[in-house]
């Protein structure tokens, strides 16, 4: 009774809010944005996603955009149509776990976060989250109710602003400061919870338009917490560890049952994980790359295997599997799984050069000498121009 | 003068920078006894500075023989940087320095190159457990009343002047200890607080000449001590 009554008393606070706001959702209005104040916010968002696309970290791959942009075509339809708003994507090479929504539609993914996903339907519940986000126009909502100063969470340009650091090696508050200190609250506290809740929930609803099967929306979301596995102290450790990730989850079990009990609700697919792979397949090896530099080795392993799957002829995503291999256990003593998969990346390409290289060092270590001259000197045919040509060239010495 | 200048660069440079040392609970990243159980046998790397700090190779190796005394101490094995060092001479010598001769400047691509064959050579001829990376890092850190207390080490800021018992950010040194699995993961971080790089002019911070860098040598293997001490 108690737990009704708070529940009640929460309901009653957001209607009030919500009301008080008076900002309906963009596919309500007839156009956007509404009044110049909302204007200058897009502008200010704007200037923050230029800021980001010329950081260097943005990856941009058309097919994985069209991927993307089907996939949300299927869950808005023409809703937005009457506004001339095609929504944007934004991917950051970051193996972090993020997204977030720019005011006018603009959705930013972290690629680490595209490949921790199984399927459609999961990589769905989190872009219709971001979509409900801008659907419902939080961010002008959330400069609307200013005095708040949500102590949860933590996403958006924080996230980016980390990500845009990596690459340029400072921390750049600016792309967490427009409108005054909208985005910096934002960024550091993310929405309201209010505001994460109905966009939770109409989350649901695009899924189940789009005929995704909505309980996939719990593994994804559970998901999130794996960035805990980018470090102790790393200020991107709170969108993880913070019990708010628990929060929404239980409020997401809740809106699933709930979604899942409306008049013709129809239950939609778990498609074929195949699918999604293949639509964001250049993900994968892009972020591998990076969890190998965060010496995350089985992460990128995994999302290299997904890789290979539908691109088996890549011999950079075989020899990286080696890699991961060989970096997690550079002194062995079996270096097998190293070898086969530097010999199948071979096997696809005989010239690719740094297989032949890690095949030959690999054999020096294991002191079977012939096998590693041969391959070091395949090695210096292919790239005898290569920084290190001379040192193999010295090993080459040593061997004979 | 020059000396200065660079030295001015290299404060706004590291101006801002934490002492990481002072919000960490342990130094260790890994449980203590599993990391004595690990690592039996640790590569030190040559001592590593900003040039603008001029470190003599006698401070350097001062700060080596503190490190390989605590860690024999303790019952480890040491590799001397020297193994290290000379492995990177051989290496650079093989494909003809890693400077770019058309610009005179560090080649990054050969520089990287010699630097991970050095590693895995290092590891190929003596198969060492971890490799211990030290350095003297340069950072702020507050001071009152004219003193100075950072890092596991106290200094008294000399000043000139009538004004006594200033209190404001002042630019110090610490040895930095950093030791590394074969993966190259991070397994132990501890600084050691080496020296104050400022005096007080009345309310002005003045630098102190680089020449007179290092020259307590209790002080220098203090540091090396307070980094050291943990493990």
């Amino acid at each position: 009774m108690k737990k009704l009554t708070v529940l009640l008393a929460a309901v009653f606070l957001f209607v009030q809010t919500a009301q008080a706001a008076k900002v309906n959702p963009a596919y309500e209005v007839k156009k956007l944005p509404e009044v110049e104040e909302e204007s200058s916010l897009w502008e200010s968002a704007s200037k923050h996603e230029m800021r980001l696309r010329n950081s260097g970290t943005v990856f941009h791959n058309r097919h994985v955009e069209e991927y993307m942009e089907s996939l949300a075509e299927r869950m808005l339809g023409g809703s937005l149509d009457h506004l001339g708003i095609n929504l944007d994507f934004v991917l950051v090479a970051e193996p972090t776990l993020s997204g977030w929504a720019y005011p006018y539609g603009t959705i930013g993914i972290h690629t680490g976060l595209l490949v921790r996903m199984d399927n459609e339907a999961q990589f769905g519940s989190i872009l219709a989250h971001e979509i409900s986000h801008f659907l419902q126009r939080h961010t002008y909502l959330e400069m609307l109710d200013g005095d708040r100063q949500s102590a949860l969470g933590k996403g958006l340009g924080f996230l980016a602003s980390v990500a845009a650091a990596r690459e340029t090696g400072t921390f750049d508050k600016g792309l967490m400061d427009f409108t005054g200190e909208l985005w910096t609250n934002l960024s550091t506290s993310g929405y309201s919870k209010k505001n994460e809740y109905v966009a939770d929930e109409e989350g649901l609803e695009l899924m189940a338009r789009a005929g995704l099967s909505i309980n996939e929306s719990i593994p994804a979301f559970q998901a999130l917490a794996e960035n805990e596995v980018y470090g102790a102290g790393d200020p991107r450790k709170l969108w993880s560890s913070h019990p708010r990730l628990e929060d929404r989850i239980r409020n997401l079990e809740k809106e699933i049952k709930r979604t899942s009990r409306k008049k013709g609700y129809v239950a939609g697919e778990v498609p074929d994980s195949d699918i999604y792979y293949r639509g964001i397949a250049p993900v994968f090896l892009i972020n591998a790359k990076l969890d190998i530099n965060e010496l995350q080795f089985r992460r990128a392993r995994e999302s290299l295997t997904r890789y290979v799957e539908v691109n088996p002829d890549d011999a950079e995503a075989h020899y990286l599997i080696g890699e991961t291999y060989r970096r997690q256990n550079p002194a062995g003593p079996d270096f097998s799984s190293s070898l086969s998969a530097y010999e199948r990346a071979l096997a696809v390409d005989s010239s690719y050069a740094d297989a032949h290289k890690e095949i030959g060092m690999a054999y020096r270590i294991q002191r079977e000498n012939d096998k590693a001259a041969a391959a070091f000197e395949r090695y210096l045919e292919l790239a005898g121009d290569a920084p290190d040509a001379g040192i193999i060239r010295g090993y080459l010495e040593g061997l004979r | 003068m020059k000396s200065i200048s660079k030295l001015l660069i290299v404060i706004a440079a590291f101006g801002g920078t934490p002492s990481m040392a002072a919000n960490d609970d342990s130094p260790f990243l890994i449980d203590k006894r599993e990391f004595k159980k690990q690592y039996k046998t640790i590569a030190l790397s040559p001592v590593d500075a900003v040039a603008a700090l001029k470190l003599p190779d006698s401070v350097a190796r001062m700060i080596e023989e503190e490190v390989t005394r605590h860690l024999q101490k303790r019952g480890y094995t040491v590799l001397p940087s020297s193994v290290l060092g000379g492995i990177r001479a051989a290496m650079e010598s093989q494909i003809g320095g890693v400077d770019d001769p058309a610009t005179g400047e560090v080649d990054p691509t050969k520089y990287q190159a010699v630097k991970t064959h050095a590693f895995r050579e290092l590891w190929f001829q003596h198969q060492f457990d971890a490799i211990a990376t030290i350095g003297i890092d340069v950072l702020n850190t507050r001071f009152e009343k004219d003193r100075a207390e950072w890092d596991g080490a106290k200094q008294k800021i000399e000043n000139k002047g009538r004004n006594r018992g200033y209190t404001g950010d002042i630019v110090v040194t610490s040895v930095s200890i950093a030791v590394f699995d074969s993966t190259n993961k991070l397994k132990y971080q501890n600084y050691g607080g080496l020296e104050v790089l400022q005096t007080r002019v009345d309310a002005q911070l003045v630098p102190i000449p680089a020449e007179n860098f290092f020259s307590d040598e209790k002080r220098v293997r203090k540091a090396a001590q307070i980094a050291m001490d943990p493990i």
